[in-house]
Formats: C-alpha cells, structure tokens, sequence
C-alpha cells in the first residue's frame, strides 16, 4: 500500500502547526541530517535520485555537490516557492498545509550546502501560504530548529521569506537572485553558476520548494529506500501530480513518480466530465509540449515524457477536452508569456509578439497558408537563440501544435475561421 | 490621502539602515506604501526612494517590473482574474466578460464608486478550482456568473 | 593567447576576448547591438549569432558570450546563424516607425546598416506596432522611444559605467522603456554619450535636431579645447556652421566617450558676434590692411621705444603652431617679453607640473582606469576635467580605492573617502594617506591640481610619487596648457608683462587667442593697465572684451576650422585636423540678414565670406611684411620642423591625426626660483591663533559648465551654468550667523562681490568657494582673505 509522505498531514485542511508536524515524525530528518556530515547527506540525496521538481528535472544532489562549499564566507539557500507556471498548484498545497516541511528541508538542504541563510522566495498572490510558513518560521525558531547552533550541531541558519510582487520571470534562478537583491528580475548570464556567484555574488543553491520538502523523509528513509517509492524502474520517489481542467476529480495527488499520465487522469482525475473527451494535454505547466491521447500510457518523470517529445515540467496536467480549440489555447498561453517577457533579449520580447500575433491571425481566418512557415521559423529561431528558458518554453507547445495539430491549423486558414466555433 | 507616519518612517529607516543591502528591502517597502497610499504614487515612490536611501529610479525600475505595485491610483480591492490555460480551458473568458458587463468597466478601469479595479492576472496556482480569482487577497474558485454576483456583493 | 579559425582564417587574439571581436579582428564585422568595447557583452539582443563547428563549444551561438578558445572553427556565414541574425533583425524592426526620413539619426544609424547586414528585407509582421509616450530630458538630448530597440546600451552607459542615478529601465517585456523617473534634464555630464552609444535614434543630440543628414556634415579628427585632457572628437559642420561632436576613440585617453562640455560647447564657433571681420580701430579692413597696419604698429613702437615695447600674450588654448609661431615673432623682433597664459599663478604651477612629470611617473587618462589606488590632490575631477571622473570610475568598479583631499564638498559618480582639507595642509595630509594605505596596492595613483593646490603641495605630490613609485597626473586648465608651459620655459609671465605696460616700457601688446580684459584675475588692473598701452593687436575667435577694445583685430580660426596641435595634461601630443573651412555660416547670410527672396544667398564668390585663417598665418604674415627671416613660420609644417628641433618635441615628427598621440617631455622648466615656493598672492595669510572662520580664504573655481573659457561662449552648455554663489563650511556660516541661501556680500580690502550663499558640511572650515562664472569677478578675490556679510535673508 502507497504510503504518503510529502501530504500526509494535509488532511487537517490547514497549515499542520509544530506539533501536529511533529507528531507525525517531523524534524527527526533534521535532527538525523545534523548527526551525519554534510557530504553524507548530499550523498543521501544523490542515491535518492531525486530531481528537481520545479520542472527542469536537475539531479539535486549533483546541484549540491557543485556549490562552492570551500570559499569562506556566507553560503545561502534558497527555496522557490514563486510557483507562476500556468496549471500548476502543487508548491501552494505545501506551504499552506505543512510548511514545517519546507522549513525542515531547506534546513537539511542548507546543513549540506553550508549555508548559513536561507530564503523561502514566494509569490505575493500567495497570501496564505505565506503567512503559514512565516508562522512556521517562528515556531520552529522558538523549538531552536533554527537560529544559532541549531540542536547543539554547531551549524546556524536564519530563514526569511521573502514575498515578492509578481512576474513569471521571478521564477528563473538568476532571475530570482536579481529580484532578492532588489534589482529588476532580468536573468543573469551563466558562467558565473549561482553554485560560486550567485545571490549577493554568494555561492547559492536554489530549489524548488517540493524538492526540498521531499529532502527530510530521503534523510530519514534512506536515499536507496526513498528511491524504490517510484512507480517504475528508472524513476525515483513520489511526486506532486495536479490535474486541472474538464476532469470530474481536479485535484493534486501524490503518486509514485512514474505513475502513467492515463492513470493520473483517469484514475485519480477521475476521467473526462460527462459530455466532454480528451483532446489532448499539457503535461506539467504552460511551457510544456502537448501530448496526445496515443501517448496516454507515457510513465509521468522527466526522460519518459522527454521521450515522446514533451517534458513533464511541473507534474501540473492540463487537460484540453473536445471543446477547446488548440489555436486558441496556444494563444492563451502566448498573451500570458508576452504578458510576462521581462524584456531583456530580442527573440522573448519581439519575438513572442510575434507568434502571438500569426496565432491570432489563424484563428481569426485572416491567415494566409505561408505564414505557418512564418510561425514555424519563429518558433524554431526563439527556441534556439534565447538568453534564459522563458522564450524556449512559451514556443515549446506551439511547436508541438504544428507537429501534432497541422491538420487543425490548416483548417483555420483553409475555412478562413475557427473551424471549433460552429 | 493616508501617509506613512513619521513614527513608521522613523522605524523603517531604522530597519533600513540596519541592512547590509538597503536595496533589497525595496519589494517590502513598495508593499507597505501601497498599503498605505492605497498605490504607489510619485510621492509614495520618492518616500521610499528617501527611506531606503536609493535614488527614485531604482524604485522606479521595479515599481514598473512588478504587476502588483499600481503607479496609478486603483479601487478599494483589485479584482484579479486568471487568465492562464487552465481557467481558460474552464471557461475564464465569458467569466471576463459578465464581470465587465456587472461591473460596467474594461479591463484596466475601476468601477465609478472606486470599489474595483478589473485586473487578469497569470495562473493563481487555483486550478483545481478554475475558474479562479482574487478580490483583495481572498482566492475564489469555481467561479460562476451567479456565484461572481454574490462575491461581488459581499467584497463590495 | 588562444588560436581560432573564423571563415576559414585563423586569428590570435588575447586571453578573454570574445569571438564577435575576434571576427572584427579578421575584418569580419557581424552586427550587434547591445555589445560595445566599453561596456562588454550581455547577451541581450541575440544577433551576433555565428555557428561554432569544432572546439568547446557547438551549434549557432551569440558570439559575444563566448571567449575566443584554442581549437575552435567559427562559421559566420552559416544558414542557420544567418536566419537567427535576419530574424532577430525582423523581430526588432517589428516596432520601429521606419521614420529614418525625420530621424536625425538617420545615415549614421546601426540599425539602418544591420537591418541590410542583417539580411531582413521583406516585412512579414502584419500586426500593430508599440508606441511610447517620449520624455523631455533636456536641452542636450532628444529622446524618440518609439525607435527603441532595447539593447540596453543607454542603462548600461548611463548607470554602469558613468554612474548617473537619474535615469533606467522601466516596464517590462516589450514595452520597456528607458528614461528618467519624471521629465526633466539628466543630470549627469555625460549624459550626452547617449547620443552615440545608442545604435538608432532614440537619444539623438538636440542641439543638431534637423540640422544636417549626417552624409552633408564636413567632419575631421579632432581633439577637444575644453579642458586639458585631450580627448578625441569629431567635429561635424555643415554649409561653414560648427552642428555636431560626436565622441572618437583613442584607447590611450578617453576611449570611447566624451563630457557633456566637449559635446555641446561647440557652439562658441557659430555665434552670430563671433568676430569675422579683419578691423583696425573699429573699420573693416582687408587682411593686407591688417597686417601692414599691425606692422605699422609695431615698426613704430619698436623704432620709438626699442624692441621690449611689444610684448606679446600667447595662450594655454590656442595650438601649439600658434604659440611656436608667436615666439618665433618674438624673438625675430628680439623681444623678451613673451607669456603664454594671462593667469600668472596657474602658469607658474603649471610650468613646475609639467617639469615634474617624465616618462616613468606619468600617467594617460586611460592608466587612469587600470589604477587600485587613487589620491586626489586638490582637484574636482567632475568639474575640472570631467572624463578624469569617469575614468576614476571605471578604477572603481575594479575594486580600487579612492581618497579625495580637498576643500570643496567634491563629487564623483563613485564612492570615495572625501579628506577636507585647505590647501596648506594638503602635503601633510598626502604623506598621512600614503603612509596608512599605499602600500599594498600595484598601481596607485595620484591626481593633483593646478588650481587650487599650491607649489609645496604640486612638489609634495611628485616627491610621493617618485618615492613610492606612484602614478602622477596633474590636472592642467586647458587644451594646450602643456604645450603653452613648455613653450613659456624660464620666461616671463604675466604678470611680469604687467608690470612692464603699468611702467611704461611696454607700448604694444599682441594677444593671441588670449582675453586679459575678461579672464585676468583683476579685471580691474588690467583694465587700466592695457588703457595705457599704444595699441592692443588681438587675434581671436571668440568675441571677448579684449576683441572689443582691440586696435587692431585679426579673425582667426578655431580648432575645428585648422590643423594643429594640442599636447594635454599628460604630455601626449596630439593632432586636429580642419573639419571645414571657416567662414560666415551660409545659413546666417539667408533670411536672418537679407530679404527671403534672396535665400540661399545668389551671390557667387570664389571668396569665402567671413573667412578666417589659423593665428600663425597671420603672424608669418607680419613678420614677412616686416621683412624678417619668417621661413621657419611660412607653412604648418615649417613650424612644425623647427619646433622638432628642439628635443623635446621631437616626438611631434612622426605625429599624424587619428594616432595615440606622442609623449612629450617637458624636462625642467625652472620659472620658480624667482618667486620661492610660494608665489606672492599664494601664500595665505598665517592668521596665528585666528579660528578658521575668521580668516575665510577664498578660491575661485571650476565647474563643468559656465567657467570654462570657451564654452561659456555656448549657448547651450551655458544653460546649465549655475548663478553665482560662494560657498562654506555649514558651521562656519553658523558662526557668522548665516544660512544657507543668504544672498551676502563677499569683501577683501576694496572689493567685492554679492551672491547668494552655499553651505555644506563637507566643505573644509576656513574655506569659501565662489565659481569663475562670466560676470562674476570671482577671480579678482581668489587667494585673498575674505569676509562674508548678510545683504538680504
């Protein structure tokens, strides 16, 4: 029997306090974490074969091992918790319900990479959850799980949350350095890696929040351990998997990493509303390729969606039922990425206006048949030439739609109107 | 117009200073005027320009980065619909559409009485709830013409 | 040094540099836009795209972000680096208005030459284009947003490396737009270096709005007249009329970029009472007439009173030519009496800075930037030699250091340790700094004034540099101040020359691109003084006090308008070239002064009208008529044949325009043992057991704009010209019972002046500073002591 880790205390409905998180073994994976060295927690979480979850996949002990841990002076960590990826709810869920959890990981977290300041970076729409983990923060200052000589180890961690004031573009890592330094969230270029210059020119680590919220029960199981919890040979633990759209059960479920996307939403989506069919879906967020129904059986991780063309992204599927017109959807998707562009390079500012405009004009029946090659080299020319990931992702899915969706396309322009508007 | 009072202004300088980075205190800042001046006017911005010892500028540059710091004057509570895939997958835009008729303004505008400002905004992270929006800081899903009626008349 | 191959050539280019200008090296240009020498890559407009085969790195890459590396082949004419550079092209003309017919930008616009670089030709975007309400920033700079390409050079100019912090990005994604937090001036003085980093017409010079297409301006090498540090221009005119400077690259003095004040001081050449007419006691004459009349003159008084009756004023801002061939005329009438600058003290510590420095301590503009540690000496970077500021800058961003010892509450787009201290106490504090910090940094540096500093401390500063192996750089007050000091030797100044007319031994006075009756510090004595004289021969440019009492009036022709030379403040010898021909501007002599019918003028001349020529000519021209031997002052390169007989500008032989420019050295140029090492006037008054309050000692100095000798003749630059203050210490003026904004009565002895008062508390006590503005006889009272009374609250 599956046994929840990362939402077993959801259930209370609320932000789980101390003791509650306590109760049900919290803390025990920091306080086993600062009886081990640091490298031995990094190995921990090298054999967990843990990945990161804001979408990317980045083995995260391998991003540990790469920090400059050698270097004096200060060392941070950071947890992003800037969750703005479009379908995606499941970092929200573990603020607001069991903060402890991200605070005891971003302590383990911090503990291995020697950081002695670590920052939770929220959004400011997420009112809730901020207040739970500021709450939390205290608490766990007041039990001495952070401060000074954190349960007699010797090592010292300050945590802040720090609440930001939108923009997607937060989210990027560089990005978000910029944005806690008070600068403007442009992207920073790489080489220097966050891992020996990265906030206030620093060594930094940054992950995401669920990652770092599955760090204590690695610490505690094993990373070996932790690691068979997957749904299939190559994968590794359990994973936050959303489902949104005309589903009959939208909701967010932890579930063996690797679980098929058909059993994600059927299973626990609970299939398609009544009157409605699958079309298609984006498997983990707005910048993530669309998957059609012949690739239902995909295990949800990051090479087997890779694998058919897609990418897992954030484990946050949209389903697109009969209904939607994928012209349309991409077009959603590309007002929300214009919208949001931070303006720094060509490709992601001009660019993105661009295809937004080609797509509009497809749907709108004044497209002629040649400007899908216009849209095409767009697409290709944004995807290979941009400064950050931002640009590649928001033209992901169109590219995906003229592989998959020409013949839906071309109707468009061949009918000269929106052929899913009767 | 409500101000920051000179006992506030005192405690944040002294906050401020207290920072190795003055800088990095501006986001907190710019939210605390906003509250204050109800959005961050010329004024509000060179206040904090003044309390965090920056130049104007550099408030400037994030006032206008961030879509949640207003530099023009925006209703009583900010009504802020997602507009991302997955509330539009569940039917956002005849949502935008009865709000803008209910309310009697475009996106952008705020309603005469000067208790709405109509805003979209990206994914609220409510998908399981969509169609989704903020009024204020309180996230409402599942929305329905009928149940927009009602929440417009009790945030109202 | 890493080995790549590009297109098929291989090229060596130093550790760190980067493919795009390794592909330069090769003459391989690919167009970019937000990389620039100066400000390095950021990666931001993605069209530098080139295909990488071999070596580290793979596949189509934006070449500025990648250092050139051993090994690798680079395709620049790739299919696919080529579509990413043409779509990149399509993507930022999306936006544009395509306006280039209105756009004063237009003909020397990037974007122009990279959208046909590029490969975009055919318009695919079919949906609207963005616009943006512009702002007003100023008398110097247009701002048109709506052609705006976001390459962020302006930010990175503004902010980054001339550390203003009134102007940046705002928004975001495509609607980002750069400017000030509000309407109103940019406040920085380098602001006007936005006009040429930005690649289209964004920020255009305002001062040239509409006035040419860039393919009609006559432009030449150059070099700047407004201060002493020599950087590189080009001038643009149109039809005889000065228009437009534009910054020029010299790696050794200011890179890239100029001071607001060499941009837009120009317009001294074009002023409508510029002097254009040949006259002799107010009648028009032709040039022949002039010159025997000058002759005439001076015949006269020679054969009456002997040859030491003509005494001749050269000046610190005429080129070096013109200086040599005024002391070439000097000694063919063998006449002692010869000065190269009208302010004696300056000149005397100028000739003492310029004998210190040689070959091992002497530092260029550009050393400037490389330094770790940097001890100013009574100077204000900003206001005396502005792109001295801007290099310390760059110094800064390096990690160096900076101390400033001075009275004036100075000011520099970095963070320093600012030491007020008066002047007497800068040596002491000098060999304080240097004992408690110089010694574990590899280039320090030390910077030391002219003006307000006096000869103990110029003395102390090239001691300390030549004992700890310092850097030394002197900030002199003008273009050819050098040049002028070497010229001057061991001879007389001034004030000397004075005292000779006020005696009655010296009849005739020949003041050569020198304004005694404006800029002497007295006007007063001078005054009377050249009221004594027979006659006054004035050669000038500009239309000054001394042009109008001039006997006789020679037009001469402005550095833009005539080769020459200028040596700066380090010794670097450097050539102009003529830009155009001078004359009445074409556009002055259409409907301004004749009917509009007659607009453009119908009359055909091979004459130019108005037309002045270089001060030497006219020099040769006397002593020809004289019928002295003039054969070393007959060409430009006569002159500049004999004056590289002498050692020490023997480096001017090979000097040619567009060059780094030649080092001179001065060697010793011992004017002083005459005076001691405090000149009289200098010294102060000792004031035993007097507080500092009551023995206020005034300085006059410089700002950027509104005291500098040429541009103050610009109507432009002069609108930033502030109104006449004195300013000091905050609690000094609280012990005369004064505020801030008092208008006062600033008095020594018999004169005195009024103007509103100034205090700051980072001003040194005992000090008071009032600016060398025009109408403001600050000069008179500088080095005196001084009291301050309340006129009016």
């Amino acid at each position: 029997m599956f046994q929840p880790l990362l939402t077993k205390n959801f259930h209370y409905g609320r932000p789980a306090s101390l003791k509650e998180y306590e109760a049900a073994g919290g803390y025990e994976g920091l306080r086993a974490a600062l009886k081990m060295t640091p490298d031995d927690v990094i190995k921990a979480v090298i054999d967990s074969g843990l990945r990161g979850r804001g979408g990317a996949g980045f083995p995260t002990g391998r991003k540990w091992s790469l920090t400059d841990r050698k270097s004096p002076g200060q060392r941070y960590f950071i947890v992003n918790a800037d969750e703005m990826e479009p379908g995606t709810f499941k970092d929200r869920f573990l603020m607001e319900r069991d903060p402890h959890q991200v605070i005891e990981g971003l302590l383990i977290s911090g503990y291995a990479t020697d950081a002695g300041k670590g920052y939770i970076f929220i959004r400011y729409e997420y009112t809730e959850a901020a207040r739970a983990l500021e709450t939390a923060v205290q608490e766990a200052k007041g039990a001495g799980f952070i401060g000074k000589n954190i349960l007699g180890s010797g090592f010292s961690m300050e945590i802040s949350v720090h609440r930001s004031a939108g923009r997607y573009e937060c989210g990027e890592e560089t990005a978000l350095m910029n944005a806690l330094e008070g600068k403007r969230a442009n992207p920073r270029s790489k080489p220097p890696y966050p891992a020996s210059k990265g906030f206030r020119m620093r060594p930094t680590t940054i992950n995401n929040a669920e990652t770092v919220a599955d760090v204590p029960h690695i610490i505690k199981m094993g990373g070996s351990a932790w690691k068979t919890l997957a749904a299939y040979e190559g994968g590794a633990g359990t994973k936050l998997y959303g489902i949104s759209g005309r589903v009959k059960n939208p909701g967010l479920f932890e579930l063996p990493t690797g679980t098929p996307l058909k059993e994600i939403i059927e299973t626990h989506g609970g299939g398609m509303q009544d009157g409605y069919s699958f079309k298609a879906c984006l498997p983990g967020g707005a910048s993530t390729p669309i998957i059609t129904p012949n690739n239902l059986n995909v295990p949800m991780d990051f090479d087997t969606v890779s694998k058919i063309g897609s990418r897992m992204g954030t484990g946050c599927v949209t389903v697109f039922d009969d209904t939607c017109c994928i012209v349309r959807a991409m077009i959603n998707n590309l007002l929300f990425f214009t919208r949001e562009s931070c303006g720094w390079c060509t490709p992601c500012r001009d660019g993105l206006p661009f295809v937004y405009d080609i797509l509009q004009r497809i749907e709108a029946g004044v497209a002629e048949m040649d400007e899908l090659n216009v849209l095409d080299e767009n697409c290709e020319t944004i995807y290979s030439n941009s400064f950050c990931a931002f640009a590649p992702g928001a033209v992901d899915p169109v590219r995906s739609m003229l592989r998959l969706f020409k013949d839906e396309v071309e109707e468009h322009i061949k009918l000269k109107r929106c052929p899913c508007l009767n | 117009m409500a101000m920051l009072s000179e006992d506030r202004i005192k405690e944040l300088r002294e906050y401020v200073s207290s920072l190795e980075h003055p800088e990095e205190a501006l986001v907190d800042l710019m939210h605390e005027a906003q509250e204050t001046y109800g959005y961050l006017s010329d004024e509000a911005a060179e206040a904090v320009a003044e309390i965090a010892g920056v130049p104007v500028i550099k408030v400037e540059e994030l006032a206008t980065f961030y879509n949640l710091i207003f530099r023009r004057p925006v209703g009583r509570k900010v009504i802020f619909v997602c507009d991302s895939i997955s509330c539009w997958v569940m039917g956002m835009e005849n949502l935008f559409e009865h709000l803008k008729a209910r309310l009697g303004i475009d996106i952008g505008q705020t309603t005469t009485d000067g208790a709405f400002t109509l805003l979209p905004i990206c994914c609220l992270g409510a998908c399981h709830v969509a169609p989704a929006m903020l009024v204020g800081d309180k996230l409402y899903g599942n929305l329905t013409p009928e149940r927009i009626d009602e929440i417009l008349e009790k945030e109202r | 040094m890493p080995k790549l191959i590009i297109d098929g050539l291989e090229v060596e280019v130093p550790e760190g540099t980067n493919v795009l200008e390794a592909a330069k090296k090769l003459g391989i240009v690919i167009p970019h836009f937000c990389y620039h020498s100066a400000m390095g890559a950021v990666g931001a407009c993605r069209l530098c795209a080139m295909k990488f085969v071999e070596g580290p790195v793979k596949g189509v890459q934006v070449s500025c972000m990648i250092k050139a590396q051993d090994g690798m082949v680079v395709e620049t004419a790739d299919p696919d680096a080529m579509r990413a550079r043409r779509m990149v092209i399509e993507w930022l003309m999306t936006n544009h208005p395509h306006d280039c017919p209105v756009c004063d930008e237009g003909g020397m616009c990037l974007l122009q030459d990279y959208t046909i670089a590029g490969g975009h030709g055919i318009r695919r975007y079919k949906g609207k284009k963005r616009t943006y309400i512009s702002q007003y920033l100023g008398e110097f700079i247009e701002q048109e947003m709506n052609r705006c390409i976001q390459c962020y050079r302006c930010h990175r100019f503004y902010r980054d490396y001339a550390g203003g912090d009134d102007f940046g990005t705002k928004r975001i994604a495509n609607r980002t737009f750069f400017g000030r937090f509000k309407d109103g001036w940019l406040e920085s003085e380098f602001a006007g270096n936005l006009a040429d980093v930005c690649p289209t017409g964004v920020f255009t010079d305002k001062t040239y709005h509409f006035r040419a297409r860039a393919w009609e301006l006559e432009t030449a090498p150059s070099v700047c007249p407004h201060c002493s540090l020599g950087c590189n221009l080009i001038p643009g005119a149109k039809l005889r009329e000065l228009l437009v400077i534009k910054a020029r690259e010299n790696l050794k003095v200011n890179g890239w970029f100029i001071c607001d004040r060499g941009r837009f001081g120009y317009r001294f050449a074009s002023r409508p009472d510029r002097p254009r007419k040949f006259t002799l006691n107010g009648q028009e004459k032709s040039r022949d007439e002039a010159t025997k009349a000058a002759v005439g003159i001076i015949s006269d008084a020679v054969a009456k009173y002997g040859p030491g009756s003509v005494a001749l004023a050269g000046s610190p801002r005429t080129s070096l030519e013109n200086n040599f061939a005024l002391k070439k005329l000097a000694s063919l009438l063998n006449t002692g009496n010869i000065c190269f600058s009208i302010d004696p003290l300056r000149d005397r510590k100028e000739r003492r800075a310029i004998s210190l420095l040689d070959a091992a301590d002497s530092r260029s503009l550009q050393d400037v930037a490389f330094s770790d540690f940097i001890i100013v000496v009574g100077t204000d970077p900003v206001n005396e030699a502005p792109m001295l500021a801007l290099m310390m800058r760059q110094a800064s961003l390096k990690g160096a250091r900076t101390a400033v010892i001075d009275p004036r509450p100075v000011k520099l787009p970095f963070d320093f340790t600012h030491i007020p201290a008066r002047p007497e106490e800068f040596a002491e504090k000098l060999t304080g700094l240097l004992n408690e910090a110089a010694g574990d940094s590899k280039n320090p540096l030390i910077i030391c004034g002219t003006n307000i500093p006096g000869i103990d401390a110029i003395d102390a500063c090239s001691e300390a540099a030549g004992r700890l192996n310092c850097g030394l750089f002197y900030t002199l007050s003008s273009a050819n101040s050098f040049g002028a000091a070497v010229l001057a030797g061991e001879g007389p100044d001034f004030e000397d020359i004075l005292s000779g007319i006020e005696s009655g031994g010296i009849r005739v006075l020949i003041a050569l691109e020198s304004d005694p009756l404006g800029r002497y510090s007295g006007e007063e004595r001078a005054s009377r003084a050249l009221k004594k004289l027979d006659s006054l021969i004035v050669m000038d440019y500009l239309p000054t006090e001394t042009v109008n009492a001039a006997n006789a009036l020679f037009p001469t022709a402005a550095y833009a308008e005539m080769d020459g030379i200028f040596i700066n403040n380090e010794g670097r010898a450097q050539c102009f070239s003529r830009a155009y021909i001078p004359g009445i501007p074409v556009n002055y002599m259409g409907p301004k002064l004749k009917p509009p019918e007659l607009h453009p003028p119908r009359e055909f001349s091979p004459e130019v009208p108005g037309r002045s020529f270089p001060a030497w000519e006219y020099l040769g021209d006397i002593a020809r008529e004289m019928g002295l031997d003039c054969c070393e002052m007959e060409t430009l390169s006569a002159i500049r044949a004999s004056l590289s007989h002498d050692p020490r500008f023997a480096a001017i032989a090979g000097l040619y325009p567009e060059s780094e420019g030649a080092l001179i050295t001065a060697g010793p140029v011992d004017r002083l043992q005459a005076y001691g090492p405090f000149p009289a006037g200098e010294k102060p008054d000792a004031g035993e057991g007097l507080k500092p309050v009551d023995r206020l000692l005034l300085y006059a100095t410089d700002l950027t704009f509104g005291t500098e000798e040429i541009s103050v003749y610009s109507d432009k630059t002069q609108l930033r010209a502030p109104e006449p203050y004195v300013m000091i210490n905050r609690e000094d003026a609280k012990e005369l019972g004064l505020n801030d904004g008092d208008w006062v009565k600033v008095a020594s002895g018999s004169l005195g002046i009024s103007c509103a008062l100034k205090t700051s508390a980072s001003c040194a006590k005992g000090a008071a500073f009032a600016p060398r503005l025009t109408g403001f006889d600050a000069a008179a009272l500088s080095g005196k002591t001084i009291r301050i009374t309340r006129e009016r609250v």
